[in-house]
Parts: structure tokens; sequence; C-alpha cells
């Protein structure tokens, strides 16, 4: 009996004492740090996602920002930072791929950069003015055939989604366009409506809120787009062309698995919350659904992608 | 607008919970704006969060009344500690300081508060009637415009340098050079890192200014800190400062508005904000004042210029991102995407889709600018008598914490500190050399806006012409006006001296004979010393040009031609006719070494030992070096004084503002 109950009591300890250092974390104010100018695409989904992951976590969800350097500046801040969880960094493929391939100190390692949660994408699309004479894609690639090099894509910043899907799409059309580098994505906007580019290589945020003054050509998606019903892919045009930027969090290396899971199960109950995911996607955003494994292997997919492209570009 | 929506939006507005809402923010804003390192960028995207349960009118005027409060708020440091609060008070510290020092301090506040609020009206008339032809006419700037944009602020230079023009324009391109630390605009390379990472997000601009300006201002309150803050006697001063405040702004009607339609101009421009606003308006102030002379001596007329056309700013930003969903500043960049979260989608169709709510939100901006002014005479009075009353020697340790904690706060990074006093050391002294650190501070912030605009430029010129891109800066109309502009704005102190003397150059031959008076002073030929350091930055910065692509080795190298060319230039006049200055900074008594040493060891060692632990130390140590008394009451005096400033701002900063500082080894 004795031992019964020896044995109860441990167990119940083992129970008590497990279940505490689970439920312990997080048990103070977690900081979201954003590698971002405030007001861009990574900014506004954390801030939608800052009261809901405040309510799931029951702590205080702090956005912190950590700008420079196209993002470099926080990720690589993000390996100073303690293993616990309790500081995360919102990531963005193909930027902490495309960096440290491109760059020679860019201050970290793609594979450092360790993703708990890959939560949303947003697909490259072909944006022109409203007033513009290209009305299909067709059109756009008559006139690049006709003006090799004179034909100017704008975009958001080098060795972007934006660069990378314009260089891949002049291959696959056998064009050549000038790509000019904007410092975002809101920046890109003005010199289209202003006619200073022919063209926009953008993201499907920007597909919503101009309406009337841009039109989307084609969306750069494996399928049609919910916030953009009419806008063809590139795929169903015969172009194999599926490019975009997908966004997530991520904490430094050694982090206990445990708390990963804590955090990517508060960002999947948030992409599920129907409310938020009505509003991010009207606005432009594809939810995404990649937990820790999934989203390490979506980064090693896109590794190997992208490897080469980077060697041939360079070129 | 049809009156039935007026009236909707003046109901909505005129509500209980909207005035407290407003008062609350405009307070908030005021503080935030008033600490140097806390800009208006970061005070917005702090309140986005309460803005969520709110209506959203409510949360849009929230947002609109801390924009307007912070800009505003600015100023109070710019004039009382020469530091400007947020990017947009710069030029109030030209004369806002000089005149807390002569003991004017309530006029120059009560000028700035009266100036920002008339500046914020005017621009709200502006938004309301001309909002959607404002906003399509600035779409015409395309890269080359913008190029010169920038082209045209950088001309600047040549005004606020009269006395060494060569030193200033060379100073300009130093601060040009500085700015293209970090990611190139176009190709991504990284330039100039000094193989540090932290050198990967460039050199921020707030740090350097509050190292410009403030540090310099500790150093000489350092060289005696039992002296008094301002030379005159205040208190015959403060009588009628208020009417000589409202004479400022009211008497000056055409002043008031050619700086809030600059102002309100810029501020539609996207990337052109209240940084370069505030130059420009001074400058044209300047130029436009019968006695340009007293201008940096204390001239209302510069704070109002600045402080008019900075909030103009703030409705000119609002311009594109109402009419047509573009952000035109960051603080708007941040509200479009709060304007994305209410579930209005920002844009071209927000004005016909919600367009009570549209007006509202800009109806709100006068009634948010009459109430930032009547907030403003209350807070702007506090602080005045607040620093009149603190004694030097606590002043010091606590405007640099201030700093120490600024810096920190605007990129939560060390390195920032490190530069931010490291650039008071330099500013210290380049003051002394005859450079004008207005003009390299002028450099680093068009810097990156002038070579953006010439890369892109010249990528858009192959559509003009695939072998001569660049055809394409000089052919658009809107870039011929402003190359115009430029010619005339740049050779303006030259046109204006062949005017003088033909007047009668008798005060100029005064001031002439001034200089020369005392021959026992030894004076140092700053041509000489100004030549070598600018050859000396050139060769540093020459060795760590890599191999980066084509557009992004361009303007680098160019610009290290031109400042070899200005160095070679400096070492030739300084053999001719050399600028022979009494330099002071050699001189350095006990006190000031003190708080250099000090100051060094506090900002390299701060996040390897800790924030609290090494920022209570410098606090002591300069409280207990500086204290008059002697024994146990040295001691408590310097602690308490000490645990009690860093608490309070500790706590402000920490948990209000939401700030995470750096811990060490300690604390």
């Amino acid at each position: 009996m004795k031992s019964l109950k020896k044995g109860v009591i441990a167990l119940f300890l083992v129970l008590v004492v497990g279940g505490m250092a689970f439920a312990q974390f997080p048990n103070k104010p977690l900081n979201y740090v954003i590698a971002f100018n405030p007001g861009g695409e990574s900014d506004i989904f954390a801030r939608a996602q800052q009261p809901l992951l405040e309510k799931i976590l029951g702590q205080k969800v702090i956005v912190a920002y950590k700008i420079g350097g196209g993002g470099a500046v926080g990720w690589a801040d993000l390996l100073k930072q303690k293993t616990d969880g309790y500081t995360f960094t919102g990531h963005n493929l193909p930027h902490i791929i495309l960096q440290p391939l491109t760059t020679p100190n860019a201050g970290y390692k793609t594979k450092e950069i360790v993703p708990v949660y890959t939560f949303m994408s947003t697909p490259c699309v072909l944006a022109v003015n409203a007033k513009s004479p290209f009305k299909t894609v067709e059109d756009f690639v008559k006139y690049a055939k006709a003006n090799p090099g004179a034909t100017i894509v704008g975009g958001s910043a080098s060795a972007s989604a934006n660069e990378i899907a314009q260089k891949i799409f002049d291959k696959l059309a056998g064009i050549k366009t000038t790509y000019i580098p904007f410092t975002g994505s809101g920046d890109a906007i003005p010199a289209l409506l202003g006619n200073h580019v022919n063209a926009l290589m953008t993201y499907t945020t920007m597909g919503n809120a101009y309406e009337g003054e841009i039109r989307l050509l084609a969306v750069a998606a494996d399928k049609r787009v919910s916030s953009l019903p009419n806008v063809p892919t590139f795929r169903e045009l015969g172009y194999d062309l599926v490019e975009g930027a997908f966004r997530g969090a991520a904490v430094p290396p050694g982090t206990p698995d445990a708390v990963k899971k804590v955090l990517a199960d508060a960002f999947e109950k948030v992409n599920k919350d129907p409310e938020f995911a009505k509003k991010m996607e009207a606005s432009g955003f594809k939810l995404e659904f990649f937990g820790p494994e999934a989203s390490e292997k979506l980064v090693d997919e896109k590794i190997i992608a992208y490897t080469p492209l980077v060697a041939e570009f360079k070129k | 607008m049809t009156m039935q929506i007026f009236m909707e939006s003046i109901v909505a507005i005129f509500t209980f919970q909207n005035m407290i809402f407003m008062l609350a923010a405009i307070v908030f804003g005021m503080m935030a704006g008033a600490l140097p390192g806390f800009t208006a960028t970061m005070a917005v995207a702090l309140m986005v969060p309460f803005t969520f349960t709110m209506t959203p009118v409510s949360g849009l005027i929230t947002i609109g009344a801390l924009y307007c409060a912070t800009v505003f708020g600015g100023s109070f440091s710019a004039i009382l500690l020469n530091t400007p609060g947020t990017p947009s008070s710069i030029g109030t510290c030209f004369d806002g300081y000089p005149m807390a020092r002569q003991g004017r301090g309530k006029e120059a506040i009560y000028t700035a508060t009266i100036g920002s609020g008339v500046g914020g009206v005017f621009g709200t008339f502006g938004l309301i009637l001309f909002a959607v032809p404002l906003a399509r006419a600035a779409l015409r700037f395309g890269p080359p415009e913008f190029f010169w944009v920038a082209i045209f602020g950088l001309t600047i230079i040549s005004s606020i340098s009269e006395e060494s023009l060569l030193k200033g324009i060379a100073a300009g391109f130093i601060g040009i050079l500085i700015s293209m630390i970090g990611i190139a605009p176009v190709g991504g390379d990284m330039r100039f890192d000094f193989g540090l990472v932290s050198f990967q997000g460039g050199v921020e601009i707030v740090s350097v200014l509050i190292g410009f300006f403030c540090i310099p201002e500790i150093f000489r309150m350092a060289m005696d800190p039992s002296a008094s803050y301002s030379d005159a006697n205040s208190v015959q001063h403060e009588k009628g400062a208020l009417k000589r405040a409202f004479n400022n702004v009211i008497g000056h009607p055409l002043a008031s508005l050619r700086a809030s339609v600059l102002g309100l101009l810029i501020g539609i421009l996207p990337g052109a904000g209240g940084n370069i606003a505030n130059l420009i308006a001074y400058n044209e102030a300047k130029r436009a004042s019968k006695h340009p002379e007293t201008f940096g001596h204390g001239e209302p007329q510069g704070i109002v210029a600045t402080e008019v056309s900075n909030n103009a700013v703030v409705e000119g930003a609002m311009v594109p991102l109402l009419a047509l969903g573009i952000p035109g500043s960051p603080p708007a960049a941040i509200i479009y995407g709060a304007l994305l979260l209410q579930g209005l989608s920002p844009g071209p169709q927000l004005f016909t889709r919600n367009a009570s709510l549209v007006y509202a939100f800009m109806l709100s901006f006068f009634v948010v600018n009459i109430l930032m002014m009547i907030v403003g005479f209350f807070a702007g009075k506090g602080m005045y008598k607040a620093v009149i009353k603190v004694p030097i020697r606590i002043l010091i340790p606590t405007i640099l914490f201030l700093t120490v904690l600024g810096s920190y706060a605007i990129r939560n990074n060390p390195m920032d500190v490190i530069i931010m006093f490291l650039s008071g050391i330099v500013g210290y002294i380049l003051k002394d050399l005859g450079f004008n650190t207005g003009a390299f501070v002028l450099g680093l912030i068009l810097g990156p806006i002038a070579e953006r605009g010439f890369v892109q430029g010249l990528l858009m010129g192959n559509n003009v012409s695939m072998t001569a891109p660049w055809i394409i800066m000089f052919t658009r109309p809107l870039s011929i006006a402003l190359i115009v502009l430029s010619v005339f704005s740049a050779s303006w102190p030259f046109i204006r001296a062949a005017f003088r003397k033909k007047k009668g150059g008798a005060t100029i031959l005064a001031a002439a004979l001034e200089k020369t008076e005392d021959p026992s002073v030894k004076k140092l030929n700053t041509d000489y010393v100004g030549g070598a350091i600018i050859l000396g930055v050139t060769a540093i910065f020459f060795f760590q040009i890599k191999e980066w692509s084509r557009y992004a080795t361009m303007a680098p190298k160019s610009i290290l031609l031109v400042l070899a060319l200005f160095g070679l230039a400096l070492l030739v006049k300084g053999k001719f006719k050399p600028e022979m200055i009494a330099t002071t900074f050699t001189k350095v008594s006990k006190s000031l070494a003190l708080v250099i040493v000090v100051g060094v060891l506090w900002v390299f060692l701060l996040d390897k030992i800790g924030f609290l632990a090494t920022s209570f130390a410098a606090f002591f140590i300069i409280m207990f070096a500086f204290h008059p008394k002697k024994g146990a009451q040295r001691i408590i005096g310097s602690t308490a004084v000490a645990v009690g400033v860093i608490a309070v701002l500790y706590l402000v900063f920490v948990k209000f503002l939401l700030v995470s500082l750096p811990t060490g080894i300690l604390i």
C-alpha cells in the first residue's frame, strides 16, 4: 500500500512539475521583433496578430522593431537572443535565403533562423497602370520584345521575391526588361500611378487597395487567389511562374521544441480565427499553415531552388 | 463635400469620448516628441494597437492627434536642450536654443506652440480643399525629380555656411558618404560596413543628430558645471513673452503662409517629410528676411519657419494617403496599416466609400491643432521652468542619460549609442574648425534620396535612350524647373552679397575688423587641418570599396572623387588664404575630461555590463564629482538624484514606451 501511495504521489509530482514546466511558458511578456519598417506587410500582419496572440498566450506581446539592411540587422540580432522563446522575430522568404547567398557578411546563416511557424504568403503579381495600353500579359510581352531593355519593371528591393519573379519571367517569356528596386511595395506604387515605370512586379496585397487605379495582369500563384478571382495565374497563361514572399516567426537555434510548439500552436490558432482570416484574406494575404518541421522543409526546398538562380543572375 | 457629410463629420468628431482620446494622445505625443530619439513613427506605431478597440473614427482621430503632437513636442527639446526631439525640429535648434540661452526660452516655446498650431490649421485647409488635385500632381515626381529635390535641399548648404563655403560643401559630401553605409538602394550590396554587422543598417540619423547638437552643449556645460543655464536675466525677458510670441507668428502672416505652403507641399511628396521641410522653410525665411544675419543668433522667425512648416507636413502627408492610398511618410504608412486593420481599404475609393469618415478625420485636425496649442502653453511653460530651475550639475548627467536612452530606443541597437557619443565628440571638434554641422546633417538626410533618385533615374532612362540613359535627368519639365530653382538657391548668397556691397559694405568691414583684434591668441590654420581630415576620411572609405555591382558603386565613387578634390582645394586655400581660428577644443577642463571619459565608458560598456548598472554608475560619478558639499551629504545626495532620475526615465521608457533595454552581466 505504502509503495502504491508513494507511486501515486510520485506520479502526481511528475505530472504537476511536468505540467508546470509546460505551463510555465509563457509567464512573462513576449517580444515580437519586426525586421522591417512599420506599415509594411510584416508589420501590418503582426499588428493584426498581436491582440489574438495575447489572448491565446495569456501574456502581453510587445511588437518591437529592429530595422535595417533589408531585414539583416534584425535577423543577425535574433542569434544573440536567449533561446527561451520569449523573443521571436518575423522571418521572410526569400530574404533569409537570398541575403546570405548574395552578401559575404550577412551576419547570419539561413539555417540559423529557426522557423516556428510560417503563417502567410503574398504571391507576386504583374501590375500596370489602369490607363496602360497593356490589357493582357501578351500585350506586355509583345511590347517588351519590341523594346528590349527599355521596358521598365519596378518592384520592392533588390534580391527580393519581386526581383526573382521578374528575372524568371524574363527568361520564360524570352524578353529583357530593366528592374528598378524601390524601398518597399508601398514606395513602388506612386511610380506606377505616375507612369514612371511600365509595370510593377509587386504583391497581391497591392491588388485590392488600388482598385480602379492599377490593373493586375497575372498572379504568380499555383492557383487563383481568393481576393483576386478575376486575375489569371501565370500558369494558366503558359508561364510556369510561381513566386512570392512567405512570412512567419523564427527563434534562435537551440530553442526547446516544447517552447516552439507553444508558439506554433498560438500562431496556428490565430490563423484559424474566422474573423482574422476573413480580414487578412480580403487584404490580399494568403494564409499558410506551416508548422516548425514543415517550415524548415519549405526553407530547404527554397534553398535548392534559389541557389542556381542566384549564380545565374550574378553573371 | 456636401453639407450633410459635413454635419455628419462634425457630429462624429465632437463626442466626449473623442475629446478625451485627443487630449490623451496630445499629452502622450508631446512627451514622446520631447524625448530625443523617440520619433513620431514610433509613437504612432505604439498607439495603433490601442485604436483597434475604438471605432474607426475615434481611432483615426486619436492617431492623427498623436502624430501632430509628437512633431510639435520635438520643439521643446530643440529649444531647451539644443536637441531636436524629432528630425522635424532640427532647424528649431538654430534659433530656439540661442533664445533660451539669452533667457528668452519662454518666448521661444510660446512661438513654437503658436507656430505649430497655425501651421497645422493652414495645412488642414490645404488638405481639405486640395487633397485630390495635389495628390495627382505629386505623382508626377518620379526618380529624376526626387534627385533634383534632394539637390535643391542641398543648396541650403551655400546659405548656412557663408563663412567658409569650401568647408560647408565638404561637410555636406561627408554626410552623403556616411549615409551610404549599409545596404545599397539598387543592387542590394552591403557597402562600407567595415566588417561590422551592426553597420548593416547604416548610420541612424537621429543618433547623429543627438550627438551633433546635444553632446557639444553638454560639453560646454561641463566646462564649468557651476555656471547657470542662461546668460541673461531671464525674469526680465519672461514678461510679455506670450504677447511677443503671438506677434512673432500672427504679426507675420506672410511668413507663416510661406512656411505652411512649403510644409504642405513637401509633406505631400512621398519619401520627403518634416526633416527636409523644416530646413527648407528655415532657409526660405532667412532668404526673405531683411536682416538674415540675425538668423542663428536667436531670431524668432527661424522658429516660426520650422515649426509652422513641420506641422503642415503632417496634413500634407495625409494628402496622398487619403486621396490615393499612398503613405507619404513613415507615420502615414502606419496609419495605412491601421486603416487596413479597421477593415477599411485605404485607396482612391476611400473618399467615395467612406466619405464621412475621411472628412471627420480631416476636420479633426482643426480641433487637434487648437487643443494642442492650449495644452502646449501649459506643458511648455512647465518644461521651461523645470530646465531653468535644475542646476547645471544635475542637468549634465540627466541630459546625458536622455541621449543614451534616446539613441538606443530608436532602433534598439547599442551601436547607435556609440555612434551618438562619438559623433558628439567629432561635432564638438569640427565646429571649432569652422565646419558646419548643419551641412553635414543635410548630406546625411538628403544623400540617400539623391542617390536613390539618381540610380533609379538612370535605370528609368533606358526607356528614353539605351546609350545615354542619363539624359532623362535633364529633359523632363519638372526636372528642369527644379534645376533652375537649385541654381538660383545655390547662388543666392552671392547675389545678395553683391547687392549689399553696392549699398555699402561698412557693416561687413566692421565685422572683419572685429575678427582680427587680438594677435596674442594662438590660432590654427583650420584649412590645413580640415583638408587633411577630409583626405583621410576619403582614403579610409576608398579602401573599403569592394566588388559591388555597377549601380551600387557609381555614387560612392563620384562622391569620393569630389571629396578628394575638396580636400586638396582646402590645402591650397590654407597655403594662400587660410582661415585662422582660435580653437577651444584643445582646452579641456578637469570636469569636461571627466564627462568625456565617463561618457565613453558608458556607451561602450552599455550592452556588456547592462543598461541600468552602467547608467547608475555614470550618473552617480558625475553627480558626485560636481557636488558642492562634502561627506555623507554628498554621497546621499548624489545617490538619491541618480536613483530618482534613472527610475523615472526608466519606467517611462520601459513600462510606458515599451522599449526593451539591454541587460548584460549585471542589470
